[in-house]
């Protein structure tokens, strides 16, 4: 720790975190005294850390007191929701700063490798003029809301409603400092380059405002800017941010506070708590050595057939997709287990990037889905029709990607297991194996809901590590450093991706490409637009948007056209899942990314494949109904 | 006689705007099509472009594409949009006097709530709301009253609901109100509801008749008490400073325009409400309708809330609506 803000490497590429491998040696003291510069930055990091650490083991305390209190003393917390609310305010904003501060933000480097030594560091200094304008921009609007909220109050705990923009104002003052910092650190004339262009982009979208432009012309600006800042490997969720303010300054539409709400409320949803405790629980059984007594096992059984490790990460991927409802969260746990195996097993984390990323999308159907159940909820189909509907399509595209998997990988295990420590293994790995049946009859039972266990999990995999006395307590803050770095990035971007897609809904953008696709008039033509062009817009319009704006325009055109309503929602959810993952601009392709501590570039073209291949499969869920029907009839689901 | 809804905005401000200048108004929406909500949103845009003469253009965003309810009402009081039609708890962290709407057993029926509402007592919290908040009720509507859907065991009494754990929208009253009941409230997100009505996490739900319909609540629970516990008016918001920036032709315009897209989506709701009942009957849901008497037992079981209500909030408020 204390290290990361200055460092002696002054041009490096942005390098994604090295998620699952804590155990790695902590920087070496460099035996010279603490410049004044370390001596700050040792300290900040330590109130940060300690901020993050409050709100992750507070929330995580309640959210098990809650389970615990609902289900066996009929006592449960009223306030949960409302606790939950700020723990993962504080998450997002301190988190997504302190990913910042270790250099570890979602970027996609198209240039790296290919620049001088001077282009490279040219380039860093327009990437931290860029992120030290949008944070600026954020404190301000994080002030403004606060000041917004002055007086008022949560019903339940009185929290003032301020304290959400003074989060986000305090986080990105020091995403601020730290951008400086780092222009600093670039030398003299690219400190002055980095000032000046700060300046004049200052003023430039200052100014815009005295000469508003139309919506539409906003929302193309806003669409140019983001692609010129992905293009300078500007960190993703400061694009978002960015293009957002772009826009609302652009057509002065807006008040600047908009950009504040907007972020807030993508961040509303409680299940996204899910997120970073299920990273927190993957870190632990990675580190604690559980998820080593699960390498044994499975480099003794499957792994050595061809592909034999990804071929079972697919389906671990679609039991998890069983317990949890959000498709992010399924990668972070999942992943972030199998990624030590993988790596010793010398598979290509890009390709681990393209199984998972597309595995998650296959599971997106699969019960219990928030997605279906919010389907639902706009339509008369039930959702218990709707989930068994779901399995078998799922099903069908898990032995797709399986078969794909073992087709393209020639890595197997060269240590053959004997049928004797095969079984011992397998006592061995039990405890790690009984977690998705753990969570899933606490489901059943009704001791838990779908995000509360993520807290289960995590207090699971700590215990069951104690047990082993694999854990030791000094690794158990590394874990929890690195998974609050990668929850936070992961956050950050949802929440921003929420503001840069109101203004695009602002502009009417989707419901325009959303009512062009109605009307088409055939059922062929509708399933073949669906499959081909409703991934793009879901890889924009990440969850509820995009599905709450394409549902209720495609579904009643479908049905009209002779399509069953439950095939046709599976397919939809599947696709936009589909979007949601594909590269490059997809939240959980960037999210994949950053568990398996790739750099985003090097795992588009493997998965793209892979998203085509899953897209291929979608053809047969779309044009043969039975494989969606024959379940809910046999089974006679109302 | 809706055309006398609580409405106070006031008629100042843009004095110099001629015929020429054109408006942009954004009404934000967090509902899917069909709901009573959209269909009031898209009335009013069609009547105020057709009214104005197209001097107003409205953008009408559903779908909670630009936000939840407690953003949308958030970007109204800002102005990043102007125009929202919400639940009135969404609006009482910004005007106190909105949660008498959060009191059980307030009103009897839709129609005497709706007089009430449209009437001075109306007028009195939609005035308090423009000075407090920035924002300016145009009209009210209604979505009628919360009903009881339990899963196993039937409610027609509160010792029925004794120790049940029944999910609540998260609220200081709504969580208050349950426990007089003798219920333990369980604040769940709503897309984990169904999830957590099927596993038992929570056994009953309170909600509007139409929504016990879309959540599917009627699937897994067999029994429907009509408590009309809540009722549930949605207020059409409009920001006060775009409101009064309008010339006094136009705030008219929109006026009227707020006033019949609601009778509107009375009527759809009212439908909607009777389609929705058809619907858990016929799904084999016993339903359950309270006796005088047995009614008089929950609103007495209420006593504290509204003592608790009249000491935070004032007697005088309360009066002004619990008059039955
Ligand atoms: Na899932
Ligand atoms: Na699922």
């Amino acid at each position: 720790m204390g290290d990361d803000l200055v460092t002696t490497d002054t041009v490096r590429a942005r390098a994604p975190v090295e998620a699952g491998a804590p155990e790695q040696p902590p920087a070496p003291p460099t035996g010279t005294r603490r410049t004044a510069y370390q001596q700050v930055d040792r300290a900040i990091n330590i109130v940060v850390d300690s901020v993050l650490g409050l709100a992750f083991v507070g929330e995580l305390v309640i959210m098990l007191a809650n389970v615990i209190g609902r289900s066996f003393l009929n006592h449960p917390l009223d306030w949960n929701l409302e606790a939950g609310a700020i723990a993962l305010t504080v998450m997002t904003f301190v988190g997504g700063a302190r990913a910042y501060s270790k250099d570890a933000s979602i970027a996609l480097n198209l240039f790296a490798g290919k620049l001088s030594e001077s282009g490279r560091a040219t380039l860093r200094m327009v990437q931290e003029s860029v992120v030290f304008l949008t944070a600026a921009l954020l404190c301000q609007t994080g002030i403004e809301g606060a000041q917004a909220e002055s007086g008022v109050r949560t019903p339940l705990l009185s929290v003032p409603q301020s304290t959400y923009g003074i989060v986000l104002a305090a986080s990105m003052a020091l995403v601020c400092l730290y951008a400086l910092v780092r222009l600093v650190s670039l030398g003299w004339q690219r400190l002055v380059g980095g000032v000046a262009l700060i300046a004049v982009l200052g003023i430039v979208v200052l100014s815009v405002r005295l000469l508003p432009w139309t919506a539409t012309q906003g929302a193309i600006a806003m669409l140019v800017v983001a692609v010129l800042l992905i293009i300078a490997a500007v960190p993703l969720a400061f694009v978002f941010a960015a293009a957002m303010a772009v826009f609302v300054e652009f057509t002065a539409a807006a008040p600047i506070v908009t950009v504040q709400l907007t972020i807030q409320n993508s961040i509303s949803s409680y299940v996204l708590l899910a997120i970073p405790f299920f990273i927190f629980a993957g870190h632990i059984m990675g580190v604690g050595g559980l998820s080593r007594k699960l390498t044994d096992l499975a480099s003794a059984t499957v792994s050595r057939r061809r592909g034999g490790l990804l071929m079972s990460a697919v389906g671990a991927m679609f039991v998890f997709s069983g317990v949890s409802g959000a498709k992010v969260a399924d990668i972070a746990a999942v992943g972030t287990a199998m990624k030590p195996m993988l790596a010793e097993e010398k598979y290509n984390p890009a390709e681990s990037v393209a199984v998972f990323s597309s595995s998650a999308a296959m599971g997106e159907s699969i019960p219990p889905s928030v997605a279906l159940l919010i389907l639902s909820s706009f339509t008369a189909l039930s959702p218990t029709k709707l989930f068994v509907g779901g399995v078998l399509p799922a099903a069908f595209l898990a032995v797709v990607l399986i078969v794909f998997v073992r087709y393209r990988n020639n890595v197997r295990n060269s240590a053959p297991g004997t049928p004797v420590n095969r079984w011992l293994l397998l006592v061995k790995a039990l405890p790690v194996l009984v977690i998705p049946l753990f969570l899933f009859f606490g489901l059943i039972f009704g001791l838990t809901t779908p995000t509360e266990l993520s807290a289960v999990a995590v207090a699971y995999a700590f215990i069951a590590s104690i047990c082993y006395r694999t854990l030791k307590p000094k690794q158990l803050f590394t874990v929890f450093a690195e998974s609050a770095t990668l929850a936070g990035m992961i956050l950050l971007i949802v929440a921003n991706a929420g503001a840069f897609t109101w203004a695009l809904s602002f502009a009417g953008i989707p419901q325009a490409l959303a009512s062009a696709l109605t009307g088409l008039g055939h059922p062929v033509w509708l399933i073949l637009i669906t499959i081909v062009v409703l991934p793009v817009f879901g890889s924009f319009l990440e969850g509820l948007p995009a599905l709450l704006i394409f549902g209720p325009l495609l579904l009643p055109e479908a049905q009209a056209l002779g399509i069953d309503p439950i095939q046709y929602s599976v397919l939809l959810v599947i696709v936009l899942g589909v979007g949601a993952f594909a590269p490059p601009f997809g939240v959980g392709f960037l999210a994949s990314c950053s568990v398996f501590g790739v750099e985003p570039r090097l795992a588009v073209t493997r998965t793209l494949i892979y998203m085509g291949v899953l897209l291929a499969g979608c053809l047969v869920v779309g044009f043969v109904p039975q494989l969606t029907t024959v379940l809910p009839t046999v089974l006679g689901t109302q | 006689g809706a055309k006398t809804n609580g409405i106070s905005g006031g008629s100042g401000g843009g004095g110099g705007a001629g015929n020429t200048t054109t408006y942009s108004l954004t009404w934000g929406g967090a509902t899917p099509p069909g709901n009573p909500l959209t269909i009031q949103a898209a009335t009013f845009a069609q009547q105020v472009e057709q009214k104005s003469n197209g001097r107003i253009k409205v953008r009408d965003v559903e779908g909670a594409a630009l936000g939840a309810p407690p953003s949308l009402v958030q970007q109204v009081k800002s102005g990043a949009i102007q125009m929202t039609s919400i639940a009135p708890q969404y609006v009482a962290p910004y005007a106190k006097s909105m949660d008498v709407f959060s009191l059980p057993f307030l009103f009897s029926d839709d129609q005497s709530a709706l007089d009430i509402m449209r009437g001075p007592s109306g007028a009195k919290v939609a005035d308090e709301m423009r000075q407090q908040s920035g924002m300016t009720v145009l009209a009210w509507g209604s979505l009628g009253f919360t009903q009881l859907m339990t899963k196993s065991t039937p409610v027609s009494t509160p010792a029925d609901m004794k120790g049940m754990k029944v999910r609540v929208l998260p609220s200081a009253i709504g969580t208050q109100v349950v426990k007089a009941l003798g219920a333990t409230p369980v604040s769940l997100d709503s897309t984990e509801l169904l999830t957590a009505l099927q596993s038992g996490t929570v056994v009953g739900d309170i909600d509007p008749t139409p929504q016990l319909v879309s959540f599917k609540d009627y699937t897994v629970a067999k029994y429907l008490t009509q408590l009309n516990l809540f009722y549930n008016p949605d207020v059409v918001a409009i920001n006060t400073k775009f409101f009064q920036s309008l010339p006094s032709d136009l705030q008219q315009v929109v006026k009227d325009a707020a006033v019949a897209a609601t009778d509107k989506e009375v009527q759809v709701n009212t439908q909607a409400t009777e389609a929705g009942l058809k619907t858990i009957k016929d799904s084999g849901v016993k339903v359950t309708d309270l006796t005088a008497d047995q009614r008089a037992q929950f609103v007495a079981a209420e006593q504290s809330v509204y003592t608790d209500f009249a000491a935070s909030h004032g007697q005088d408020l309360l009066n002004a609506f619990k008059k039955s």
